[in-house]
């Protein structure tokens, strides 16, 4: 089964290399409100999915985020029709107008609906929907449990939360396959409305079980034990908290665009040295052995770089003033389309091409392909 | 005819007069910097209608509005951002109602509706404070004195709005999205079955 090639072999490729590539496309796709764009940075996600997901359970989990990504939109346009700004434009149709006392203006409930008023809400609900696809792609792809095992050290104290965290959507997937199996075998409704009320309940209580249930397995083996706190501990924490809170407004401001972007790069920054300060402490601390080490090789590389190329192209041509990033109705016409930014986006398509073909089954270890040399790195020396 | 009948609709029909006043500010460079407008509108209109046909009948681009329903532009200014905030303050359309004095707008256009001889007032401000302290249109706010400017004061420049895209260049975007989105429905399908 394995191919000689030992960059090609068959192995899943580290998880976090996964998450670097969907959350690159997903911030792509947070810079634009172009529905063409967005439809590229979709279908991107899409493809690489369908040529790169395992059998594992939670491979599915593209597909619950695409439904969700679709009720996102369904429910802006419906909320758009009903209680929208009714700015002029090309009228579709006219619903009846209530009027309502003065001291509810700002509210309006009917009136004309125009044609440029719901594509600019489809297109807000598309780019929130694309930025769910790529958190499902990331979800599909990527092993949580294995994603588990790569947490550094310093999170080991909050694991029952970072437990659930991390594996509550795929264990949620993996949980709706079960239940509508199990519906389908009873001869019970699962699927469409009938469906959804029968299994909503089912569905999140037993994935949250199962993430629970994964959580205090892993804490009966050590898995977040707290002992004695030492100074050294206490400072590894703080600096973690601190680097936390530092990197969330960081990413903050770089990507709010109305506040000076050097500031935001600048706390993005300590807050980075903050939590490798952190990381570094409780490592020392944390003597653990690792049973087969997750590898960061070539493709692993290729994969995050394919992520972070899409999003220095949109950053780019942000900067340059590229005409078509930012699109709104009015006027209603065809929405310019920057050509580079397109082939910028078509980078996505590297892991596809570079991966490892066709992932083995995570639960089944005799496919993992082990090589000597990551044996040799776990041995004592 | 039909035809005479619809005219008499048409002139029975209750129409109110209104002003506009837009002020691109001190800083925009436009020019004229300040344009007059005193259209007859149907009544009933709200007051982006009777912005956007104003900016219809000067053959200027229409404005655009974020879609949270603020207003970004008129006549394609500014050319990007949509109440930027910056460390001076915010950069936006300020909307007022005109009478014996400006008074600074509570709701927004769309949910404004005009009535006989009102005055709607739009200000650039470059770094405002977003509040009724903001500058107002710099003309005098009573009906009477606008509307006696009105057909003097000089009209911009038409100009057309942004380009469109090429229609070839979208077909091909397009069937490159069916292109990979088929392939991956069709590698799914068949990995299921498998």
């Amino acid at each position: 089964m394995r191919s000689p090639t030992p960059g090609r072999a068959r192995r899943a490729l580290h998880p976090a290399a996964w998450w670097a590539w969907s959350a690159g496309l997903a911030t792509a796709a947070i810079e634009t409100t172009n529905p063409v764009l967005l439809a590229l940075i979709a279908a991107v996600v899409v493809y690489v999915v369908a040529t790169r997901r395992s059998t594992a359970p939670w491979s599915r989990s593209l597909v619950v985020f695409l439904r969700l990504g679709l009720v996102v939109i369904a429910i802006r346009v419906v909320i758009e029709v009903l209680f929208g700004d009714r700015l002029p434009g090309h009228v579709m149709f006219s619903l009846p107008r209530a009027s309502l006392p003065s001291w509810a203006a700002g509210v309006s409930i009917g009136g004309p609906v125009t044609v440029e008023s719901v594509l600019e809400t489809f297109n807000a609900g598309l780019r929130l929907a694309v930025v769910l696809l790529a958190f499902g792609a990331a979800n599909s792809l990527a092993n949580p449990y294995r994603l588990l095992r790569c947490l550094p050290a310093v999170l080991y104290e909050a694991g029952v939360a970072v437990t659930v965290a991390l594996t509550y959507a795929p264990e949620l997937v993996t949980t709706i396959g079960q239940v509508r199996e199990a519906r389908r075998l009873r001869g019970r409704p699962n699927r469409g409305l009938a469906g959804l009320r029968g299994m909503a309940v089912p569905v999140l209580e037993g994935a949250l079980d199962r993430s629970l249930e994964l959580a205090s397995s892993m804490d009966s083996r050590g898995y977040g034990r707290r002992g004695a706190a030492t100074s050294a501990r206490r400072r590894a924490t703080f600096l973690t908290g601190a680097g936390a809170v530092l990197v969330l407004v960081g990413v903050y401001v770089v990507l709010n665009a109305s506040t000076p972007w050097g500031l935001g790069a600048a706390t993005l920054l300590a807050g980075a040295c903050s939590l490798a300060g952190g990381a570094v402490l409780s490592g020392r601390r944390a003597q653990r052995t690792r049973y087969r080490p997750e590898p960061w090789r070539r493709p692993e590389w290729l994969v995050a770089a394919s992520g972070a190329a899409v999003v220095a192209v949109f950053s780019i041509a942000g900067a340059l003033g590229v005409g078509g990033l930012q699109v709104s109705f009015p006027p209603l016409s065809t929405p310019p389309i920057p050509i580079l930014v397109c082939l910028g986006i078509l980078i996505g398509l590297v892991p596809s091409l570079v991966t490892p073909t066709g992932a083995p089954r995570p639960s089944d270890p005799s496919m993992e392909a082990v090589r000597p040399r990551d044996v040799a790195a776990v041995e004592p020396t | 005819m039909s035809g005479a009948v619809t005219r008499t609709v048409v002139a029975n029909a209750p129409t109110v007069r209104v002003a506009v006043v837009i002020d691109f500010g001190p800083s925009a460079r436009m020019s004229p910097r300040i344009v007059i407008k005193c259209p007859k509108v149907p009544a009933g209109t709200n007051g982006a209608t009777v912005l956007a046909s104003v900016a219809d009948s000067f053959h200027v681009p229409a404005p655009t509005y974020a879609a949270s329903g603020l207003l970004c532009s008129i006549d394609g200014y500014p050319s990007t951002g949509c109440g930027t905030l910056t460390s001076a303050g915010y950069a936006y359309w300020s909307y007022w109602h005109g009478g014996r004095h400006w008074s600074y707008a509570n709701v927004g256009p769309a949910e404004w509706t005009v009535t006989n001889d009102d005055v709607e007032g739009w200000r650039f401000e470059d770094h405002g404070a977003a509040n009724p302290s903001d500058a107002a249109p710099a003309l005098p706010s009573d009906f009477e004195t606008v509307c006696a400017d009105a057909a003097t004061s000089p009209a911009p420049t038409p100009t057309s709005g942004p380009p469109g895209g090429s229609t070839t260049l979208l077909i091909g975007v397009a069937l490159l999205v069916i292109v990979l989105g088929g392939g991956a429905g069709i590698r799914w399908r068949r990995q299921q079955r498998t």
